[in-house]
Parts: structure tokens; C-alpha cells; sequence
């Protein structure tokens, strides 16, 4: 259903008349572009491919493009939209080989997306990293559409067009990297307070994995984030890991801070700091 | 591995995948089957970014602004008149527990246009990071449109485009 996209989002009206036609019209929201993608990283070494899953969990049949962007990492964690690929991003996409790149998906009907890497042979030793966006496309608005506003007034139709991308990352050679945690301190957000600290990286790769805040005498950390990554175009971000309610009002203290590898890529310790939280 | 079944751990979806010399047809009875779980995402709309009904004013040009939060709370502009509804758009992101999302605004439009007239607007989020839960964590898209001295009739249209991002 088209209108499905089309959102009455805002009405305008000249006339007492013409708001209240505008109030009547309003369409019940459906969301036929919504969308599940897994896993949520790839990491691909040497020229083995894989597969990514991409499901239609909405309620109609969605056409999905899959496209490749790039992103860079911000000093705060961020990740950016770039226009410009400087050479190794260019690399980056021209290595890349995926398909299908377009796909028209019944409701609950899963596709698998084929990736695989096709790398120069003076491709110099690196990681390359392109971020794959998976979103459904708008279908166009059949023409009635364009005159259901009221006649005095005016409407604004806001199209929502969202997806999730996932990093592809490509290692070659044998490339090291280490990581230290520098700096704890708690920081506070609309009344709630969370623990930042400073992630330095150095090395040939990014570092990829779980932070674990625990306290000496607690068992269950005091607080967690999994998925923090340090990309090879920043030496240094930052990192806010979010406190449960139950450690809000005690946060100040002696802490352990580790950053460690994800438990399927041996959950290794990177970075492993102590401090006293004030 | 001969047979590896990726399951999607929600058990929306499911695929046999690498289907190649598979174990039931070695010349023993054993037959080899591997599960592996993997981590999904999943962005879905919840509500669509409402501005409500505006008057524009016929002397000044004037803002309404839609706070990017759960309550949406409209700003009426000076000059203009605000009725009906308002709501922020909400999207809803799943992802497995202490994952952590980026969120990026990937081409919103700046201007909104009806045939030849135009409205500016600017689109902000809630959040430019999600800590997921493992259940929905609602990220809020809020707006300010401008509005122009009786800002002409016409059905104007534009894209609001966000993009969860893994790192």
C-alpha cells in the first residue's frame, strides 16, 4: 500500500473549513519497508566469501536495494557519510563483489546476499572497509495521491526511507593492532550517568569488541557495551558505556575497565585498564 | 563443514545456505548438521513525523518545530497557527543486547518542495547512538520546518532517510 510511505505529515490551511477536512483525512500509518539483516559485521580474510541474511519483516512486498557506502569513524564513535573515497576506500569498493544488489521480498521471505572479495594482486598489505546499507526503496505514488489534500490547504508528505548498514571489512597480510583505555570518568545525559573513557588504537587493523566495567566484591559488571570498534582511520576515540539503574547512585569508586575480543573471535583481552571513578 | 543452517535467532527467518556434498550422503549413517546463531538487526517504522495543522501567517515568515522526542511537543512560531494532532516520527531498532548503533541522517531533504514552491526543513534525532537491549529501542526524529509568508498552497513532499549503522 503506497500511502504507506506517504505520510500526511503536516497540514496547512487557510480557512477554519478547510482544518477541519484536514483533521478527518488523516491515514492509519502501515510500515511496508521494515527490514532485518544478520549478521551484523562481516570480516572476510583472504578471498573466501560469506553470506549475509536480508528479511522483510513488514507487512507487504518490498523492493530492497543493497548498496555500498562509505563511513568514517568521528572522535566520539560516530560514524560519517563520505562523498569522497580517498584511496584505500576506493579499494575498498572496487574489491568487493556482492549480489543480488536489488530484491523484491514477499513479507517473512528471507534472501541471502552472496559477498565475496576479488583484491588486486599489488593490493599492499591493510584492511579495507566499505559499510553495506541494506534499505527498501519507496514505490512511487500512484497520481489520486497528489490531490487528496484539502482543497484550501496543503499538505507535507515526509517519505521515510531507512535501512541498517553492516561493516565489510577485508584484512590482507598479517596486520597487528593493540588498543589502551585511557582517562575514565563519569559523565552524566538528561540525569543519567555513564562511564566514558578514551580508546586508543595503534596498529595496521581496527580493534573490535565488548567493554566490561566491573567493581572489586561485585560479580555482574556494573556496566557493559558490545560492538565498540576503533576503525584504522582514527588512533583515538571516545567511549560512554551505559550504567543499569541498580549502579546509578554508587558509580563513584574503584573500577575495572577490560575491552576485549568478541567470544567467537576467542574473546581475547585487548586493553584492560584500573581506575577510581569520580 | 558440509551443512550449515544460519538461523536467525528471532526464528523469523531461516536459510540453508552452502548446500554442497552434503553429510547423508557419505556411505555412513552419521549425518553432520551445525546451527550457528547469528546477530540481527532490524529497523522498523513505528510513527510517522506529524506536524500537525498549520495556519501560516500572512506578515512574517515563522517555525514550527516538532521535538525529537517520545512526547513530540509542538512549537508554534509567532504568526502562525497551530492545530490538530502532532507527533515525532519514531523508528524502532532490535539488535542483540549491549550492541551499540550509530545512527546517521543518510540525505534527508533540506527543502521540501510542491511543484515550484518550497519550504525549508531540518530533521534532528533523539539519539546519534543506540544501546540496544535486545528488545526495541525507540529512536525519535523531531523537525523544524519554516514556514514562509503565506506559504502557498500545494501537497509538499520530501524524505526523511536514517540509517542504522554497525561498527
Amino acid at each position: 500500500m503506497t500511502l504507506a510511505f506517504l505520510s500526511k505529515s503536516a497540514r496547512f490551511a487557510c480557512t477554519a473549513a478547510a482544518l477541519a477536512v484536514a483533521a478527518a483525512v488523516a491515514p492509519a500509518p502501515a510500515h511496508a519497508n521494515d527490514l532485518l539483516v544478520a549478521p551484523t559485521r562481516v570480516v572476510l580474510n583472504g578471498s573466501r566469501g560469506t553470506e549475509v541474511i536480508l528479511n522483510n519483516i513488514g507487512t507487504e512486498e518490498a523492493t530492497y536495494r543493497i548498496s555500498l557506502e562509505l563511513r568514517r569513524m568521528t572522535p566520539d564513535g560516530g560514524l560519517e557519510e563520505i562523498e569522497n573515497a580517498n584511496e584505500a576506500e576506493q579499494a575498498a569498493l572496487d574489491m568487493i563483489r556482492y549480489a543480488p544488489r536489488r530484491v523484491v521480498l514477499p513479507p517473512n521471505q528471507p534472501q541471502a546476499v552472496r559477498i565475496g572479495v576479488r583484491p588486486p594482486q599489488d593490493l599492499p598489505d591493510g584492511e579495507y572497509r566499505v559499510h553495506m546499507l541494506f534499505r527498501a526503496i519507496p514505490r512511487p505514488r500512484p497520481v489520486a495521491e497528489e490531490n487528496q489534500g484539502p482543497s484550501e490547504g496543503f499538505a507535507i508528505r515526509l517519505i521515510p526511507v531507512y535501512g541498517v548498514t553492516i561493516p565489510i571489512i577485508v584484512r590482507q597480510g598479517n596486520l597487528t593492532a593493540t588498543a589502551a583505555i585511557a582517562n575514565p570518568r563519569i559523565v552524566e545525559d538528561n540525569g543519567v550517568r555513564a562511564i566514558q573513557f578514551d580508546l586508543s588504537r595503534q596498529g595496521e587493523r581496527s580493534t573490535y569488541g565488548e567493554v566490561i566495567v566491573t567493581r572489586p566484591g561485585i560479580d555482574l559488571p556494573i556496566a557493559r557495551a558490545r560492538g565498540i570498534a576503533v576503525y584504522t582511520e582514527i588512533g583515538q576515540r571516545t567511549v560512554i558505556v551505559p550504567v543499569s539503574e541498580e549502579f546509578q547512585g554508587t558509580l563513584a569508586g574503584p573500577v575495572r575497565i577490560q575491552y576485549r575480543e568478541p567470544d567467537g573471535d576467542g574473546g581475547g583481552l585487548i586493553a584492560e585498564t584500573q581506575a577510581v571513578l569520580r | 563443514m558440509n551443512k550449515l543452517f544460519n538461523a536467525i535467532a528471532a526464528g523469523s527467518a531461516v536459510a540453508a545456505l552452502g548446500l554442497g556434498a552434503s553429510a547423508a550422503q557419505a556411505a555412513d549413517a552419521t549425518a553432520t548438521a551445525t546451527a550457528e546463531i547469528l546477530e540481527q538487526v532490524t529497523i522498523v517504522q513505528a510513527a510517522d513525523l506529524d506536524f500537525g495543522t498549520i495556519v501560516p501567517s500572512t506578515t512574517a515568515a515563522s517555525t514550527v518545530a516538532i521535538a525529537a522526542n517520545a512526547a513530540g511537543t509542538r512549537t508554534c512560531g509567532a504568526g502562525l497557527t497551530c492545530a490538530g494532532t502532532n507527533a515525532s516520527g519514531q523508528f524502532n531498532v532490535t539488535g542483540s543486547n549491549g550492541q551499540t548503533v550509530d545512527i546517521t541522517d543518510n540525505g534527508s531533504s533540506a527543502v521540501l518542495t510542491s511543484g515550484g514552491d518550497t519550504m525549508g526543513v531540518a530533521f534532528n534525532f533523539s539519539s546519534a547512538t543506540l544501546a540496544m537491549t535486545g528488545a526495541a529501542v525507540p529512536l525519535y526524529v523531531g523537525g523544524t520546518l519554516n514556514v514562509g509568508i503565506s506559504q502557498p498552497t500545494g501537497v509538499y513532499t520530501g524524505t526523511i532517510a536514517v540509517s542504522a549503522n554497525y561498527q
